[in-house]
């Protein structure tokens, strides 16, 4: 994974897995790897690695169990909030970046519209 | 863990390192940085045990550094430094006879990875297969300090994605890293803390990801402030 | 120490392998002028000569290699691979100093008993050079001189050169240390060392030429080795420790 060294890495890690989480990659009580493999998985320094779970964790999305490691919340709801909390990121993201060219919300719809019909005939 | 107090070490007129204190805690993994010249080798090489500080002490787990601390301690030099008259084999012998630590199942592990062969004669060996033989050496020591002085220098992109694993699996609870390096872009995501260094001088030390938290700059944003108004 | 000493001795293989070759080649064109040529006298002298030659050469060689080999271990980068092992500085010079006595003594013991055997051949094959050798020995004894050159005082000999020389090497280490440590290799290091070297090796003599007995020159031989052996010894123990304080690689 390249990472944005401006960027707290954990922070980008962290979102790498909620992706998964989301997209169903990494399913629901599926067993994450313990902190030294997820700094070796991703190339990351150890204290780094060992941050990402106790954000994770915070946020309700993961689970550590002792002794036993780290588990996906089995929680569907809970995948769904987050499915719905990046989206929402993801939206003001893409709204602010069009704000910021002088375009608007209906702007927007419209654009996502045309988007979608040309991803239909590819 | 390694402390340096107040360790300066003068060439005639030149002062390399000039009144450092500074301490390497277990557990982490350092990036020294600073332009060429800036005293980032003498101080290791002090730490090492190789250089004579012209004052000031460094000390290893308490102790003022020597035979003790060498045996504890992996130092890897920018400069090549095997006998020529040595093969790849030979080399791993050679740690093997003096470092009780030095693994040579991890020794041939790391070869194979850096695709090198037992047979190889130092001597004929390329520039780039030299650095790599160097780490392969180094990190086939479970030692309690490693000191990686431009550990990436010279070496292709796949090696240097290998030699950044080998790190990150030494690095421990129990173990100091500590890597000095001009590709700082390399060492972003390894490294927990910079270690910034000039003319001699401690400038300051940093966490990295509180750094990025606070300030948003990178590493290497950070090493253009701080020596990029004037000359290192 | 047996590690350092195993790769000291890998570092000045090279040489002993060919001063055993050149001495084989020198050999054996001796062996087959006596045995093939008797009367090539000149042949006969010539490689006689030769082995001499390479017999004293070789063991001055192995001296001046053992101090270039320290020289390059304390001023060039080689050097980290002996100083960043957990072994001070007694441990490494010791093993220095212990490879290059070893050395000497066989090849000193090496020459010497080549030397034995072909003058033995020599004088076997030669009877009328035998008879001629007998003649001068007791013209010697007539004339009362107590010089005997038998294989006895021959040896004694050799070992007092053989310890002397081991003795001058140690100096030769404590000048270089010196040098290296203390002046850092500065511009008038070289010079201040050698200054060093000759003041050392002028003490060296003037200890061994204090004995003044009446007895045997073989004696006299054997306590001026003893001599040297211990002059060694002490040069080693002020080398290492000046190595231990004040060296950086």
């Amino acid at each position: 994974m390249n990472f944005d060294p401006m960027i707290p890495i954990w922070l980008q890690v962290a979102t790498s897995i909620k992706q998964q989480i989301v997209t169903g990659r990494l399913p629901p009580g599926a067993k994450l790897p313990g902190g030294r493999d997820l700094a070796l998985q991703y190339g990351i320094n150890p204290n780094t690695a060992a941050r990402i779970y106790q954000e994770l964790e915070r946020e309700g999305v993961c689970q550590t169990q002792r002794g036993l490691g780290t588990f996906v919340t089995d929680s569907g709801e809970t995948v769904q909030r987050l499915r719905e909390e990046m989206a929402r990121g993801a939206v003001s993201r893409f709204l602010a970046d069009l704000k910021g060219i002088g375009m608007n919300r209906e702007d927007a719809i419209e654009l996502i519209r045309k988007e979608d019909n040309t991803d239909d005939h590819q | 863990m390694i402390t340096s107090k107040d360790l300066t070490r003068k060439f005639g007129t030149k002062t390399a390192v000039d009144g450092v204190s500074l301490t390497l805690t277990p557990g982490h993994v350092y990036a020294m940085l600073g332009p060429n010249g800036s005293g980032k080798t003498t101080w290791m090489k002090m730490a090492a045990g190789l250089m004579k500080p012209t004052s000031g002490e460094v000390l290893f787990e308490g102790q003022p550094v020597g035979v003790e601390s060498r045996r504890h301690v992996a130092y890897m030099s920018t400069e090549p430094y095997f006998y020529p008259w040595m093969t790849v084999k030979d080399v791993g012998a050679y740690y093997g006879d003096f470092f009780e630590d030095f693994s040579a199942e991890k020794y041939a592990s790391l070869l194979r990875e850096m695709e090198l062969e037992e047979g190889m004669k130092t001597r004929t060996l390329s520039s780039g297969m030299m650095a790599k033989l160097k780490i392969a050496v180094t990190m086939a020591r479970d030692a309690r300090v490693y000191m990686l002085d431009e550990p990436f220098n010279g070496i292709d992109l796949l090696a240097r994605d290998e030699i950044r694993q080998s790190i990150l699996r030494e690095s421990a609870e129990d173990k100091v890293l500590l890597l000095s390096s001009h590709l700082v872009e390399e060492m972003e995501a390894v490294c927990d803390t910079a270690i910034f260094i000039r003319q001699g001088k401690l400038i300051e030390v940093r966490n990295l990801e509180e750094m990025r938290e606070t300030d948003h700059v990178s590493m290497a944003d950070r090493y253009r402030e701080i020596y990029g108004h004037t000359e290192g | 120490m047996g590690k350092l000493l195993k790769y000291e001795m890998r570092k000045t293989m090279a040489l002993k392998l060919i001063l055993l070759g050149i001495t084989a080649v020198a050999e054996v064109a001796f062996l087959i002028t006596l045995y093939l040529n008797e009367k090539a006298a000149d042949t006969l002298a010539l490689t006689s000569v030769l082995l001499f030659f390479i017999a004293l050469a070789g063991t001055v060689l192995i001296g001046v290699q053992s101090v270039l080999t320290l020289h390059r271990d304390m001023n060039t980068k080689q050097g980290y691979m002996l100083y960043m092992t957990p072994r001070n500085s007694f441990q490494i010079l010791g093993a220095k100093m212990l490879e290059n006595g070893l050395s000497l003594l066989l090849a000193g013991g090496f020459f010497f008993l080549l030397g034995l055997l072909d003058v033995t051949l020599l004088f076997s094959k030669l009877g009328s050079l035998e008879d001629l050798w007998k003649m001068f020995q007791d013209f010697m004894r007539m004339i009362n001189t107590e010089i005997q050159l038998n294989s006895w005082s021959v040896l004694c000999l050799v070992s007092e050169m053989l310890a002397s020389w081991l003795a001058t090497v140690s100096i030769a280490y404590l000048a270089d240390i010196v040098a290296s440590a203390l002046l850092n290799g500065k511009k008038m290091s070289g010079f201040v060392a050698f200054l060093f070297f000759i003041a050392l090796t002028g003490v060296l003599g003037w200890l061994q030429n204090l004995l003044r007995t009446g007895a045997a020159i073989e004696t006299i031989l054997l306590i001026r080795a003893g001599i040297a052996l211990v002059y060694a010894g002490i040069m080693y123990a002020v080398s290492a420790w000046v190595m231990d304080r004040y060296l950086s690689v």
